[in-house]
């Protein structure tokens, strides 16, 4: 017995440095950043999940840049011109961008790409950025344009949504976009670099692109590296597994030592949302009935009065909430546009302040009080109750809901916190409308554009289960803003910012929706390498072509 | 024994048929719909969305929809927009003909997908079963008989941990102090990332088996140790060893010609249900070790509400439980000839 268990501890012994030194995998030379997810799709017009977004956007052209902290659209692959009354867009593609089969990168290629994207036969996500296609023409081999069925400031974001496919390597007819090996694997790049292997769940790994028409690549071998836990990916980067990863500012103050580490707090355009619904969610209707006509929808018993919904916006403490994201946070909404969108940002409103003893006034005011003294305030004999639902998916909905609950039970009101999973969430509470309140986040396209949220407010949006019109908010002034704001002649900024001022006026005034808070991230890398400089509106997957290896 | 494997797969046939049937109406009664998942972003609107539906079949009844993945969809020709008319022929050919689908994420076959992550599974898996009872049967031998000695208590106090301690939290544990601080251990994957997998052999994989394999074996392993302690006592009082004893047959002979090959023959029936089982077991595992395993698919499957690759997976699952439970009938009536196949 003994003898046995001495030679297991001396087995145990010579085992484990042999498994050190293969422990220790070298890196030099090769740049690791952590995925989130598999990627799932190559397809530029078919992906829809961020572990396919990180390789889509390295290996397929896409039209242009976006400033990283203006975030303005840049030249870049392609220069443009407008037509003065807006609704042609001609550009012209760099004569030497060419695929890395020596292929040149042409119009007949974006033609081909747009043309797919719009097919009923493909069911692309990305149908719905070329509705406001009318056309799109070949020029010739390197200019096309892109013709509008009207003014559309935000198409810029269609553009940059659709990177664009080899058409030489697709049939004419579409029939197999959905189907085309590419889809899974590609051999043929026309971004900074090309796809070496795919190691399906576990890495993705590619080689510069010496035939970029930006040039080649400074670092030569790219890994994204699937990690789906965020606390073994943060471990990840400490032990030098990886060297990029990006967490919210409380999971930052928590990640030590970071002496190896550079980072940058990045902001964007995601704007948080606590939604009380106008209607009664026992009954969703869409605002328009097959006609077009108006539907009179049930207002909802408690968030139908402004005075209500106001006394909910100030009486539980934003402030507090965003204390808990911890270094760089984030920051204050009063309105859907985000404040470091500088020129949309109405800078004369100031977001409500936590006011507890105002929020009192506001609900005496408009009629609920505690009558029984049960501490539960009354109005017409309809207690002061609702359920806040949410979906866990990211820390500060949970923190939200919590101290909404909690500060408002102090206002006299009884609410109750439901956490469900993402899934059952979407599609059958918060698409189907039916919830009191509830708490989500709703993220903008790129180049950022005050439109972004424009389906959260715009009255035909007001569909339950596919609208995103989720609260049921039907004004018709506030459409015509947005249609404004969209379709400006000129697409002026500083004409468009006083649209988006009163936008913003509006959805305060009426509190449309209360918006809470715009979280920022923090984007984590190794000292190693250098040019790390992401923006808020360019973040490090565009930018992976301008890193290197420092010393 | 050939018309007796026969005979039980054939019996498997219904077998299967009901675990489908009642998996895709469980799983179209489960809150939630895949497109939605896809479209909630400022980029889609009501109108691709009910295309993705049409195109997906999604808007069928659930019958219908079971029918589509059981016999295909390649005598429909879908109404992609709406307007009343055909656009495009279905493409699935039905679980009868051998397509189990595409997957609504990855759009691509549902069989090349699962095919691409069941060797990883398997060979997660197996190891554990091999480490489990490699170490479960000996310590559960010598905790019968070295019975009430330290080495039983040891086994018991092993045996509670193992099957106490949460599997996430151990494996958490496990890769902070050698990962993390000893650095030893490669903290997730399957092999040296910086190398072509086309040059990678099992041996490559060994280092970055062994957390996940203690993991997952030490459920097994405390199990089989109580079981094997238990049935060794009770071998050993029955008559025939204490006539064995009678009869001056030294202790050695006894245990190994008399006490251990009986009591591990009810040992062999944990075998199968344990094969059928790693599916299960190893998902979360697979997720915290970043294993590219089936886990990580039926789970990213479930969570998006990708019912291809779930039915698939019930599939593949429902037939490593019925293949691990004929495995175990067949090892128990060829170990115990008082056993016939008929």
């Amino acid at each position: 017995m003994k003898r046995f268990i001495v030679l297991a501890l001396l087995l145990g012994l010579m085992v484990l440095p042999l498994v050190g030194s293969v422990a220790a995998q070298s890196t030099e030379g090769t740049l690791v950043m952590r995925s989130i997810g598999n990627m799932s799709t190559l397809n530029p017009i078919m992906w829809t999940d961020g572990g396919s977004f990180n390789l889509v956007s390295m290996i397929w052209p896409i039209p242009f840049s976006v400033g990283r902290d203006s975030g303005l659209p840049e030249p870049g692959l392609t220069s443009w011109t407008i037509s003065e009354d807006g609704l042609t867009y001609t550009f012209t593609i760099r004569d030497d961008a060419n695929w890395s089969d020596g292929t040149p990168i042409t119009s007949n290629d974006v033609k081909f790409t747009y043309d797919a994207a719009a097919s009923d036969i493909v069911g692309s996500p990305r149908k719905s950025n070329t509705t406001s296609f009318a056309a799109v023409n070949i020029v010739d081999e390197k200019t096309y344009e892109v013709v509008l069925n009207d003014i559309n400031c935000a198409v810029m974001q269609d553009f940059l949504a659709i990177p664009w496919m080899p058409a030489h390597r697709f049939a004419a007819d579409f029939s197999d976009v959905t189907t085309n090996p590419l889809n899974q694997f590609s051999d043929i790049s026309g971004g900074p670099y090309i796809l070496e292997e795919i190691v399906p769940d576990q890495f993705q790994r590619l080689t510069a692109n010496p035939t970029y028409w930006g040039g080649e690549p400074a670092i030569k071998t790219v890994i994204w590296r699937v990690m789906t836990d965020n606390a073994i990916a943060n471990q990840s980067l400490l032990a030098g597994e990886i060297d990029w990863n990006y967490m919210e500012g409380d999971l930052f103050e928590q990640f030590q030592p970071r002496d190896n580490f550079n980072s940058e707090t990045v902001y964007a355009d995601s704007v948080g949302l606590f939604f009380m619904n106008w209607a009664d969610p026992t009954n969703p209707q869409p605002a328009y009935d097959a006609d077009g006509n108006l539907v009179e929808q049930t207002p909802h018993p408690i968030f139908s009065d402004v005075l209500v919904r106001r006394a909910v916006q100030m009486g539980y403490d934003k402030d507090a909430i965003l204390a808990t994201l911890g270094e760089g946070g984030g920051g204050r909404l009063v309105g859907s546009v985000v404040p470091w969108m500088e020129w949309a940002f109405n800078k004369e409103l100031t977001p409500p302040a936590y006011d507890p003893e105002g929020a009192k006034a506001l609900l005496d005011e408009a009629g609920w009080i505690d009558t029984d003294g049960d501490g539960i305030r009354e109005k017409d004999g309809i207690p002061f109750k609702f359920d806040i639902v949410y979906s866990p998916v990211t820390n500060y909905f949970e923190t939200t809901a919590l101290v909404a609950q909690d500060q408002l039970s102090q206002l006299g009101m009884e609410v109750t916190v439901t956490s469900l999973e993402w899934g059952a969430y979407l599609n059958d509470v918060l698409l189907a409308q039916k919830f009191d309140a509830s708490i989500v986040s709703w993220g903008g396209g790129s180049p950022p554009d005050p439109t972004s949220t424009e389906p959260l407010l715009l009255s035909i949006g007001d569909q339950p289960g596919t609208g995103f019109n989720l609260t049921s908010y039907v004004n018709p002034e506030l459409d015509e803003l947005y249609r404004q704001g969209r379709a400006l002649v000129g697409c002026s900024p500083e004409e468009r910012a006083q649209i988006y001022g009163e936008i913003q006026r509006i959805q305060l005034e009426d509190v449309a929706i209360d918006f809470t808070i715009s979280p920022a991230t923090v984007e984590v890398m190794n000292k190693r390498v250098t040019g790390f400089d992401p923006g808020p509106w360019w973040t490090t997957q565009f930018t992976i072509s301008e890193l290197g290896f420092g010393g | 024994m050939g018309r007796y494997l026969l005979r039980r797969l054939v019996q498997a046939v219904p077998t299967i048929f009901g675990v489908t049937l009642i998996s895709f109406l469980l799983m179209m009664a489960t809150p939630g719909d895949p497109i939605s998942l896809i479209t909630f972003n400022p980029d889609s609107d009501p109108e691709t969305t009910m295309m993705l539906r049409r195109q997906l079949g999604l808007d069928q009844p659930p019958l219908m929809q079971y029918l589509y993945w059981l016999i295909g969809n390649d005598w429909v020709n879908i109404d992609v927009n709406g307007d009343g008319t055909g656009d495009m022929w279905g493409k699935r050919q039905g679980f009868l003909r051998g397509d189990l689908g595409q997957s609504i994420k990855y759009k691509s076959s549902v069989l090349e997908l699962i095919l691409q992550r069941v060797g990883p599974t398997l060979q997660l898996g197996i190891a554990a079963i091999l480490v489990g009872y490699g170490l479960g049967i000996p310590i559960g031998l010598l905790s019968a008989v070295y019975h009430r000695s330290w080495i039983d208590q040891l086994s018991r106090v092993l045996s509670v941990l193992g099957n106490a301690v949460p599997s996430f939290w151990l494996a958490l544990l496990l890769i902070i102090v050698f990962s993390v601080n000893l650095r030893v251990l490669p903290m997730s994957g399957m092999f040296d990332i910086t190398k072509n997998s086309a040059t990678i052999t099992i041996f490559d994989t060994i280092p970055y088996m062994i957390m996940p394999v203690i993991v997952l074996s030490l459920g097994i392993i405390a199990g089989i140790s109580r079981f094997t302690r238990a049935q060794v006592l009770e071998v050993m009082g029955q008559d025939y060893v204490r006539t064995a004893n009678a009869k001056g047959l030294p202790m050695r002979r006894v245990r190994w010609g008399h006490i251990i090959p009986n009591a591990l023959i009810p040992a062999a029936t944990f075998l199968g249900p344990t094969l059928g089982s790693l599916l299960g077991g190893a998902v979360i595992i697979e997720q915290v070790f970043s294993w590219p395993g089936m886990g990580r698919l039926v789970i990213d499957a479930v969570f998006q509400r990708d019912y291809p690759i779930i039915m698939g997976s019930v599939v593949i699952g429902a037939l490593m439980y019925i293949l691990g439970v004929l495995l175990s009938d067949t090892l128990y009536g060829l170990l115990d000839p008082r056993i016939r196949f008929n």
